[in-house]
């Protein structure tokens, strides 16, 4: 790659950086890229190795960058309602699709290999199960209540969160209810 | 007055928009990272920018450590939030390119920061020589 190519590749990755580190760095870090280039050509070294070395490095820094502003950003009020009501489904939705694709690790540590789970096992699963009502209502919270113009609003991140969340809910509760009825109710015998 | 004052620092620095790490670093007094401790040592001689940073960490640290550019200028922006150091203004480097450059400067904050880990170092060292785990001078001093 030639010089002037690599330079503009190397502009590219900063384009990659968040906005506001990219417009207060971004000029001094391409004089700093020159500066590099400048003393290794000058000491006669090879430009591959340095290359490679300065632009896995750049990556790593916009990774970096990008979770640390990511974790300073400020979320609106229902935005972090929704955030909290994935959160708090996470677990449910981590659990069924183990027990449905029988993952080995997730069977062994609950005991969950047909006979009745373990004490961790029956924790996890009702503690993931009572946390799905909980979840669906912190997500459609901010809906219900009225706003500073004395109006409730509607908002697709916690509409589309609560989709989510009803899903295992309704997997769930008609797994519970199907079981029930022909348990309890048809009375057949050994039904679970 | 020295946890009031912490208080203050601490909700300053969160203010300023600090990382969490940032904060309990400065709170609890633990130590500095190291990129963190070389730029701070590398400004407390004078006003560099970027590249003459990453110049003088190498020269003294012996070449030991190797800052790139993602490293050095994530590690400026943490340091610019959490006020251990400034900015001093554009100018051309005398001894460089016609183009102007940012240079940085150490503040009084960060200077305490390095006094601080400098006596924290001094310690350990002093530990070391009493349990004969160290020369009593060092080898290069010899």
């Amino acid at each position: 790659m030639s010089g002037d190519r690599t330079r503009a590749a190397y502009r590219r990755l900063l384009g990659l950086y968040p906005r506001r580190f990219r417009e207060r760095f971004g000029e001094s870090m391409v004089q700093t890229f020159d500066d590099l280039r400048r003393e290794r050509r000058a000491a006669g070294s090879g430009m591959l190795g340095f290359t490679v070395w300065t632009f896995l490095e750049t990556t790593l820094g916009v990774v970096r960058e990008n979770v640390a502003a990511l974790s300073r950003a400020k979320l609106a009020r229902h935005r972090r309602f929704a955030l909290a009501g994935f959160l708090l489904v996470l677990p449910i939705g981590i659990l069924l699709p183990s027990m449905w694709l029988d993952i080995a690790v997730v069977r062994d540590l609950l005991a969950l290999d047909g006979g009745r789970p373990n004490v961790l096992g029956w924790a996890v699963i009702v503690g993931a199960l009572l946390l799905l009502p909980v979840a669906f209502v912190v997500t459609l919270l901010p809906m219900l209540q009225k706003g500073p113009n004395r109006k409730r609003q509607l908002y697709a991140v916690n509409l589309l969160v609560c989709a989510v969340i009803s899903a295992p809910m309704a997997i769930t509760l008609y797994g519970i209810g199907e079981e029930i009825y022909r348990c309890e109710v048809r009375g057949i015998p050994n039904c679970d | 007055v020295r946890s009031l004052r912490r208080t203050r620092e601490t909700l300053a620095t969160s203010l300023r928009d600090v990382s969490v790490t940032d904060i309990v670093r400065r709170v609890t007094g633990k130590p500095l990272t190291p990129a963190v401790f070389h730029i701070l040592l590398a400004l407390s001689r004078g006003e560099l920018h970027g590249y003459g940073i990453m110049k003088q960490v190498e020269s003294d640290s012996r070449r030991r450590v190797r800052m790139g550019a993602g490293t050095l200028y994530g590690s400026l922006r943490r340091m610019l939030d959490a006020g251990l150091i400034r900015e001093s203004g554009k100018r051309l480097d005398p001894a460089g390119d016609d183009e102007r450059r940012i240079y940085y400067a150490i503040s009084g904050e960060g200077r305490e920061a390095l006094a601080s880990e400098l006596a924290r170092y001094e310690h350990l060292v002093d530990l070391a020589r009493e349990k004969r785990l160290l020369a009593t001078r060092p080898a290069y001093v010899r």
